[in-house]
């Protein structure tokens, strides 16, 4: 899979990155952990847009999701932190609480799923957020709910809709509580 | 046995197993496009040695996982892509231009590894780019996310 990008890069007769075309620079920065990526961004201009270009992101996700034979960039996730539940007996694994911004707030949070290392949270205020640790950053999602009572209990659920390229979370809704 | 020629006009004989890793060429033989000799306008005889030295040892892959020789194999590879960067962008390029999957994906991992942990500084003088972004830009992305410019691992040094 080749991505569409076309990014001009100027050339000077020392410059040895400008000598290599766009594409071979797509193919060695979608190699690199994101972390390296943002900090790239301030190489220079064109760096800049190819690596926030949506055809990059999803390049490089490709890139990662299949070249990872080891599964390093794999997680297993608990919803709920228990401290009678760990994974530390397990010989492969590393456990690391993940870091979400409202965890000091005093409101829990929990994850209602994730996709291509996203995750939808879902906070005890009812507000969904869309997290992605790997950026540290968060979008609070529009709250469909606006329509329901109060006191209906909702189920979520998240997933990636592969023929419209886009993430959609799903509510349901428990009637049995709505009723009552 | 398969006769290429650089764009430096020199000629090299390579035997049509090690050249069919290429799939360009290996496409040009089907279509028997590649009964004399074949001209690589974009690649010089320095690269091209490289990229016949990287064929000619990679031979038969499947080979080497029976007979228990892919470490030594990995080794070669370690051994093969340990050259400067303009040398390498210049492999990259010919196996860009060859579709040689395997030698683009040891050199382009190899390219990423490298400046993987470095400062945006060592990054500009290792690849000899000059900064072209103004200071609205430049304080964007270090508000965007300061933690990418921190932390120990972060090398500021070029070699």
């Amino acid at each position: 899979m080749k991505p569409p990008i076309n990014t001009q890069i100027k050339a000077t007769p020392q410059n040895f990155i400008g000598q290599l075309k766009s594409l071979l620079l797509t193919e060695i920065l979608s190699r690199l952990p994101v972390k390296s990526l943002l900090r790239f961004k301030f190489v220079l201009k064109s760096w800049s847009s190819l690596i926030s270009s949506p055809e990059f992101t999803k390049y490089h996700l490709s890139l990662s999701a299949n070249n990872n034979k080891d599964y390093t960039n794999h997680s297993v996730m608990w919803r709920i932190a228990q401290p009678e539940f760990n994974l530390k007996e397990c010989p492969i694994m590393e456990e690391t609480n993940l870091d979400y911004h409202m965890k000091n707030s005093g409101i829990s949070c929990v994850n209602e799923g994730s996709v291509n290392g996203l995750i939808c949270l879902v906070n005890e205020a009812k507000e969904l957020f869309l997290w992605n640790p790997t950026l540290r950053k968060y979008k609070k999602l529009s709250d469909f709910r606006t329509k329901l009572k109060d006191d209906a209990h909702c189920t979520y659920g998240f997933g990636y809709d592969d023929i419209h390229d886009d993430y959609k979370k799903r509510g349901t809704i428990n009637i049995a509580d709505s009723i009552s | 046995m398969v006769k290429l020629k650089s764009n430096d006009d020199k000629e090299f004989e390579v035997e049509e197993a090690a050249v069919i890793q290429s799939e360009m060429i290996k496409n040009m033989i089907e279509d028997g496009c590649a009964t004399s000799v074949i001209p690589l306008p974009n690649i010089d005889s320095k690269t091209l040695i490289k990229v016949i030295e990287y064929l000619n040892k990679h031979i038969n892959m499947g080979k080497a996982a029976e007979t228990g020789e892919e470490d030594d194999l990995k080794e070669f590879d370690e051994q093969f892509v340990n050259m400067g960067w303009e040398e390498l962008f210049d492999v990259i390029m010919a196996a860009n231009y060859l579709n040689i999957h395997e030698l683009m994906e040891l050199c382009c991992q190899s390219a990423a590894d490298r400046l993987k942990n470095k400062s945006v500084r060592a990054v500009r003088e290792m690849l000899k780019i000059t900064n072209d972004l103004t200071e609205e830009e430049e304080q964007e992305i270090i508000n965007d996310a300061p933690w990418a410019f921190e932390g120990p691992e972060i090398d500021d040094t070029v070699n």
